[in-house]
């Protein structure tokens, strides 16, 4: 018994290897629809493993910050070139073996640098870049050692002149957790994954079933010698596996040769070495094993709903009416789970727990899912009742009404669609929590904090500022902590920086404040040691806030004047550009420089790198979605090639039918609109807080018309395959 | 002599037209019926309710004493591939195969080994004189060869009845004749059954006798021989 199946599968597989130009062509088609396909999903499971191989490789170059001595002393660094953050570490060996960082062969002496590869080619090939790097590059990183393959990453020897205001370290490598994302951007990623699953799934159907009226009448010319139905299920299911195992091989060689041009591709910051790139082995055996699986149960579940009879009769068994109650379920459902987060808390609490993700990807991808099963059920409702009086829209209908092929391929991009709605708010709504991130940072936007270390030359840094275009105000900030019973921080600037800082407008040289939910400052006359001079507290007014500290307008104050200072305000533009020059400008002088101001780089970078790779998912995604329609759009034209011929024979004319198959194009693609801009609109309304609803109505309006001009297009270019198929020898069925 | 298949008061309609009104037919074993009438007189419906691959709305088709409407779908499917053979006018060989597999697929879909299979095919092509086409795949054939090659996969599990529908429609007058003589010809050798559905006096001329179906209803005539 097990040998028969085996063997109908066996002739599934030899009708799907026919040999004929046609049979490889729609082998051709299949494997590479699938192929595509399994690499965007490769790709997909491929991201875990390598944002942790990224991240394991940034922990273990992470400085390992010693209490007290250590083998090293290491000064972090960052230079800023246009608009990138060249970022390394100077280091000096307190002893005779101190540790390298990894993918560096020895620590460099004063003098020396190594940098990664990405900067070295800057360094050969920019003046700019050059002067910031005066050292002798002594060696190159290697891959280990970086991040990713176009890091701009250095280790230089500790000067003499920066030992002191360095910072001891043990070596490198942490076990600190990594950074966890924002609420908003697991969001974020959960409701892309969902989003960008549902409809490749959608898409390796469509591929799958390419050629299927062709088989159907292959399956009943085997039914006419014999065949049972269980028989033809098993050569239906070796046929469709055959195409979707070649792809599943073409999707894995894709994906290995192109891993290779990982390391010249990186997005916004976003990079990976090919040798990252390696799917998680879990979700690998999982598309291993799904894609051929999906594809044989599609085939099975559509032969379950025709019968295909000796005669080539394609007859409806159990489903005579398409049955829709199970495709608004699935909205329903997924509809249903959405409430339920965002009732059972606030979706930044809830988005902690990994199930409640999970069940809101799950959710999503209910909703979606349940979309692209609407649509051919909408499609021949709407078909069943329209009646048009001209012939090419009334052909169109017609072709509609007994033909779910389109409606069906369609359902791919409509689903696209509707992610990409959902995904364009949630996508707005993270920028809201990174624009108010940045404001918190820094409650003033043209206000830019250089930190500086004691040894810093301040002259030369100010007068490298001041050739910065832009710069209205440069402060210098001394703070000083010193020991005491009533610990204090001392601050002392200038007042307009004093009167930005607490909003107050009396302040003249020697004024003093402190804030009235502040910290307790010791009282007046307090003697505290400051430096090595002795500094007793003055009179001071309470303003209101909470800013810590007490704040001295100091003037000529000498003690205070000692203290050098640990920050430089400048006030200047408020663009990231003015950010960038100050610290290209300040680079010069001092690499140590840091720019505090840059609101939490991190977050921004994040958030940068996340709406990167949901734009890249969802644009290889539409491409995926209009070559599966494009695929399928032929194969349909091919398919009706002799319904088509006999209409020209009967006179039709031939633009009447281009046109007819343009609106057999449009109807569904109008439906599917009608219904993407509701249900991605409702689902992203569920997930986000009411609050934090935005609908960007221009950036909604190119996504739509980018849609239907793919659609209709793809609809123009199967035009060709269309005045193929009306020739008279199309007629000819044998 | 009994009959192997017998058609008894057939009653079939498409929606709210009649294709069968009370047809009959009753077909001996080695014998040749030709089936003859205009078109849509309901004569192929007439062979697909006989051949078991459409159920009448009412009245009984039996084959050797069992009635088809009986029997489930597999049994059905077991008989067309051990008990009947078919040639057809249109769509019966797969593109996809060659055209020695054509021939040999009724004997793999029901168990025989690949080497056997293929061997008793050969056999089949030679004796139909196609033989030169058995590695072609029916698309690189003439008409003429292609309804050989069906009538040798009809044959080669040496059925019963041979059920034909038309088999010389797309053929010219001298094709026709040379594969309505090797179908007879090796279905009498066999002693198979041949029911034959055409409309042309010509091709009817191969057989024992003659039935006509017009509106629905069969009435035997004399053979014209």
């Amino acid at each position: 018994m097990t040998s028969r199946w085996v063997a109908d599968l066996v002739l599934g597989v030899r009708l799907a290897v026919g040999g004929s130009r046609t049979s490889w062509a729609r082998l051709a088609l299949t494997a590479a629809g699938v192929g595509l396909g399994v690499v965007v999903l490769l790709l997909a499971a491929s991201i875990g493993p390598a944002r942790e191989a990224k991240s394991e490789r940034v922990r273990a170059a992470a400085l390992d910050l010693a209490a007290a001595a250590g083998p090293l002393r290491a000064r972090e660094v960052a230079v800023s070139w246009q608009g990138r953050r060249i970022v390394g570490v100077e280091l000096a060996a307190t002893g005779a073996d101190g540790p390298a960082p990894p993918g560096v062969g020895r620590l460099p002496r004063p003098g020396e640098v190594v940098v990664s590869p990405e900067l070295l080619h800057l360094i050969e090939t920019d003046d700019s870049v050059r002067a910031r790097f005066p050292e002798r590059v002594i060696g190159v990183i290697a891959d280990v050692g970086l991040p990713r393959p176009k890091s701009l990453l250095f280790y230089a020897g500790l000067s003499d002149v920066h030992t002191e205001g360095a910072t001891p370290a043990t070596g490198f490598g942490t076990d600190q957790p990594r950074p966890t994302l924002l609420p908003v951007y697991r969001l974020l990623m959960v409701a892309a994954i969902g989003a960008l699953l549902v409809p490749l799934g959608i898409f390796v159907l469509v591929a799958t079933r390419l050629g299927a009226t062709g088989r159907d009448r292959r399956l009943a010319a085997i039914r006419l010698v014999g065949a049972s139905r269980a028989q033809v299920r098993w050569i239906a299911s070796g046929e469709t596996l055959t195409g979707a195992v070649l792809g599943l091989f073409v999707g894995v060689a894709l994906f290995f040769a192109a891993r290779p041009l990982a390391r010249f591709i990186e997005v916004e910051g976003v990079g990976f070495f090919p040798t990252d790139l390696l799917p998680d082995p879990l979700l690998g055996a999982v598309i291993a094993v799904g894609v051929p699986v999906v594809a044989v149960v599609s085939a099975l579940v559509a032969l379950r709903t025709v019968d295909i009879g000796p005669l080539g009769l394609v007859e409806a068994v159990d489903q005579p009416v398409r049955r829709a109650w199970w495709r608004f379920a699935l909205i329903g459902a997924g509809a249903v789970v959405l409430v339920v987060i965002s009732v059972v808390g606030s979706f930044r609490r809830v988005m902690a727990d990994s199930v409640t993700a999970v069940a809101l990807g799950a959710g999503i991808g209910l909703v979606l899912a349940g979309t692209g099963a609407v649509l051919p059920w909408l499609v021949a409702r709407v078909a069943d009742r329209l009646h048009p009086e001209e012939v090419a829209p009334m052909l169109a209908v017609r072709g509609l009404r007994s033909d779910s092929g389109m409606p069906r391929v369609l359902s791919g991009v409509v689903v696209v669609l509707t992610g990409s709605l959902t995904l364009q708010i949630l996508l707005g709504v993270a920028a809201q929590f990174t624009a108010e991130s940045a404001l918190d940072a820094r409650s003033e936007a043209d206000r830019w904090v250089l930190g500086v270390s004691e040894h810093t030359p301040i002259r030369s840094l100010e007068e490298a500022i001041a050739l910065v275009g832009g710069v209205q105000r440069v402060s210098e900030v001394r703070t000083y902590a010193p020991r005491g019973e009533v610990p204090v921080l001392l601050v002392s600037t200038d007042c307009a920086e004093i009167a930005a800082r607490l909003g107050v407008d009396d302040c003249a040289p020697g004024s003093a404040y402190r804030t009235s939910d502040g910290p307790a400052v010791p009282p007046v006359g307090t003697r505290l040691t400051v430096g090595e001079q002795t500094w007793a507290v003055p009179e001071h007014e309470v303003v209101p806030g909470k800013v810590p500290g007490l704040f001295v307008a100091s003037g000529s104050d000498p003690v205070l004047g000692a203290v050098p200072p640990s920050e430089l305000v400048v006030v200047g533009d408020p663009d990231q550009a003015f950010g960038d020059s100050l610290l290209a400008a300040t680079g010069r002088v001092d690499r140590g420089v840091e720019l505090r101001s840059t609101f939490q780089a991190g977050q921004v970078e994040l958030f940068t790198s996340l709406r990167s790779g949901v734009i890249g998912g969802s644009v290889l995604l539409t491409l995926l979605a209009v070559v599966g329609l494009a695929a399928a759009a032929v194969d349909q034209v091919w398919e009706r090639r002799r319904h088509t011929a006999v209409l020209t024979a009967n006179g039709v004319p031939s633009r009447v039918l281009a046109s007819a198959a343009l609106w057999q194009s449009a109807i569904p693609t109008g439906l599917g609109v009608a219904l993407a801009i509701p249900v991605g609109l409702g689902t992203a309304w569920l997930v986000v807080p009411a609050e934090r609803f935005r609908v960007d109505w221009a950036e909604l309006a190119t996504t739509v018309a980018t849609a239907v001009v793919a659609v209709l297009v793809v609809s123009l270019c199967t035009l060709p395959a269309l005045r193929h198929a009306i020739r008279p020898d199309s007629l000819r069925t044998e | 002599m009994s009959a192997l298949l017998e058609a008894t008061d057939l009653r079939k309609s498409f929606g709210p037209t009649p294709a069968l009104d009370g047809a009959g037919l009753s077909v001996r074993a080695g014998e040749v019926v030709a089936v003859m009438g205009p078109s849509g007189s309901g004569k192929s419906t007439l062979l697909h309710c006989m051949a078991g691959i459409l159920t009448p709305d009412s009245g009984v088709v039996r084959y050797r004493d069992v009635e088809l409407s009986s029997l489930a779908d597999g049994e059905r499917s077991e008989l067309r591939r051990t008990d009947f053979g078919f040639v057809f006018q249109f769509g019966q060989l797969v593109p996809e195969l060659s055209c020695l597999e054509n021939v040999a697929l009724p004997l793999r879909l029901g168990g025989t080994k690949r080497r056997e299979a293929e061997a008793r095919a050969k056999d089949w092509l030679d004796r139909l004189e196609v033989s030169d086409v058995a590695d072609k795949r029916p698309g690189e054939t003439s008409g003429g060869q292609g309804q050989r090659v069906a009538v040798a996969r009809a044959l080669v599990t040496g059925p019963r009845v041979v059920f034909a529908d038309e088999p010389t429609g797309a053929l010219d007058s001298l094709n026709g004749e040379r594969v309505m003589q090797l179908l007879t010809t090796a279905a009498r050798e066999t002693n198979a059954a041949v029911v034959l559905v055409t409309h042309e006096a010509r091709v009817a001329a191969y057989s024992d006798r003659e039935v006509v179906v017009r509106d629905g209803r069969s009435r035997e005539v004399e053979p014209v021989r």
